[in-house]
């Protein structure tokens, strides 16, 4: 199992996988004889009693001479203290041969997000050729997101409820608005291509930051975003026009009653990451603290809320 | 942001060095996340350790964004580390490449023990023991 394999790099390739199922014990010493001879990695699925390594291998006339090899390796196991034959099995298929480097790129086509939105991978061209030419159509905003490390693709529900909720308002040019929980900066994106004068995107995750740093310069947002590190509204001292907080009910639930300090007078909230089941209490906490539901929205079991300061 | 798990995939892979060929792109193609960057990110993070092998587990989110951990690297990397050996040997039974020590065993059996399904650090000695053997390493 030491021969060379030249092709192993190449797009087109097709591949033999080699499934072993394992005893938990044998699982370290398989999976370095593997490292050892040929491969370049593995999966590993975790049972209680028994693990399952992947394997790939190219297709070639070797996997014959491999597989024989593993088993005489796997049979001499016991030798040294560990479950062998009759705790391991081999399978071996064939794995039809794919561009791996770009065939994830089906799964985001873009989205358009009510009437307005149209959220795609920098990869992808629109029917806009071109964010210039999607700019100078009033009725639609371009907001180029490559998937990635940090929430807010725009294919999770609550991240559409929040893009209508927010593509719903108007803006005049001089609101300045915080988005909690920025992610992959998209709110922030979009509240910025609407017009207003500034966002405070926060978020508590570094990665997250990082992400949404690069689609700012994307989207040409820098001017107009403020990145922040932060636990929510800690440490901010503006008063927001718009409060956005895409998060989950248990986090948003606390922060209520600290949102009115942050509000202008009759400032709004964009709330979303909230269940159907929780959203009575979520309710019940924004009128308790002031606040008026002007509008929700519902996708699947999630509901988005816009409410406003003062009742 | 509500992020609720699709998945977990857990792989071994060379520091450095991983490409979205298999493992890497069979593995993840089911949570369609993005593999060119994770590709591009877990190379980036492990760069300082270029050529080890490592574990990451990569947890794939509904809306198909990802997060990744590196953990610390298998068992047998370990045991190579306290032998000093780059590779292990091709014939255990016969032949011995190299010795390790049980105060070595146990402080791999205690960085290892999460992942070796016991809470025992004894039992877990002796599971790394026998990847050892199996690799052609004495233990004295």
């Amino acid at each position: 199992m030491e021969q060379k394999s030249s092709t192993r790099s190449k797009v087109g390739v097709r591949w033999t996988q080699i499934q072993v199922k394992t005893a938990v014990e044998s699982a370290d010493a398989i999976a370095n004889y593997l490292f050892e001879n040929e491969a370049v990695g593995l999966e590993i699925q975790e049972g209680n009693d028994q693990h399952t390594l992947l394997v790939y291998f190219p297709q070639d006339d070797l996997m014959a001479l491999r597989l024989r090899n593993l088993q005489r390796f796997i049979s001499k196991l016991p030798n040294f203290g560990l479950p062998g034959e009759g705790f391991v099995t081999i399978e071996m298929r064939a794995y039809d041969s794919q561009d791996w480097a770009d065939s994830w790129r089906s799964a985001f086509p873009p989205q358009q997000i009510g009437t307005q939105v149209i959220v795609a991978p920098t990869w992808h061209h629109t029917e806009f050729a071109d964010q210039d030419e999607a700019q100078s159509d009033n009725s639609k905003i371009l907001i180029r997101l490559d998937p990635g490390m940090a929430f807010g693709t725009g294919h999770h529900p609550t991240t559409r409820l929040s893009l209508l909720l927010l593509s719903d308002l108007e803006f005049k040019g001089r609101e300045v608005v915080a988005d909690i929980g920025t992610g992959s900066g998209i709110l922030s994106i979009l509240a910025v291509k609407m017009g207003v004068k500034k966002v405070v995107a926060i978020d508590i995750d570094e990665t997250a930051l990082n992400v949404a740093e690069h689609n700012f310069v994307v989207n040409d947002v820098v001017n107009k975003t403020d990145l922040r590190h932060s636990h929510g509204l800690d440490n901010t001292s503006e008063k927001f026009h718009l409060i956005i907080a895409n998060i989950i009910s248990q986090v948003i639930l606390p922060m209520i009653p600290l949102y009115p300090k942050y509000l202008r007078k009759h400032g709004k909230l964009i709330l979303s990451g909230i269940l159907e089941n929780e959203s009575q209490t979520i309710r019940k906490a924004l009128r308790d603290n002031g606040f008026r539901c002007l509008k929700e929205r519902k996708q699947n079991e999630w509901i988005g809320i816009l409410a406003q300061k003062g009742s | 942001m509500a992020k609720k798990i699709a998945g977990e995939v857990k792989l071994q892979l060379i520091s450095g060095q991983a490409t979205p060929q298999p493992p890497v792109g069979p593995s993840l193609a089911p949570y369609a996340i993005n593999l060119s960057e994770f590709v591009k990110s877990f190379n980036a993070q492990t760069q300082h350790q270029m050529g080890l092998v490592v574990t990451t587990v990569i947890t794939c989110y509904a809306d198909r964004s990802y997060s990744f951990i590196v953990k610390s690297p298998p068992t047998a990397i370990l045991l190579k580390q306290a032998a000093k050996l780059a590779k292990g040997s091709g014939e255990p039974n016969r032949d011995k490449v190299g010795t390790v020590t049980r105060k070595d065993l146990e402080e791999i059996a205690k960085i290892k023990l999460e992942d070796l399904n016991t809470t025992s650090v004894e039992s877990a000695m002796q599971m790394v023991a026998g990847t050892a053997r199996s690799m052609g390493i004495l233990v004295n």
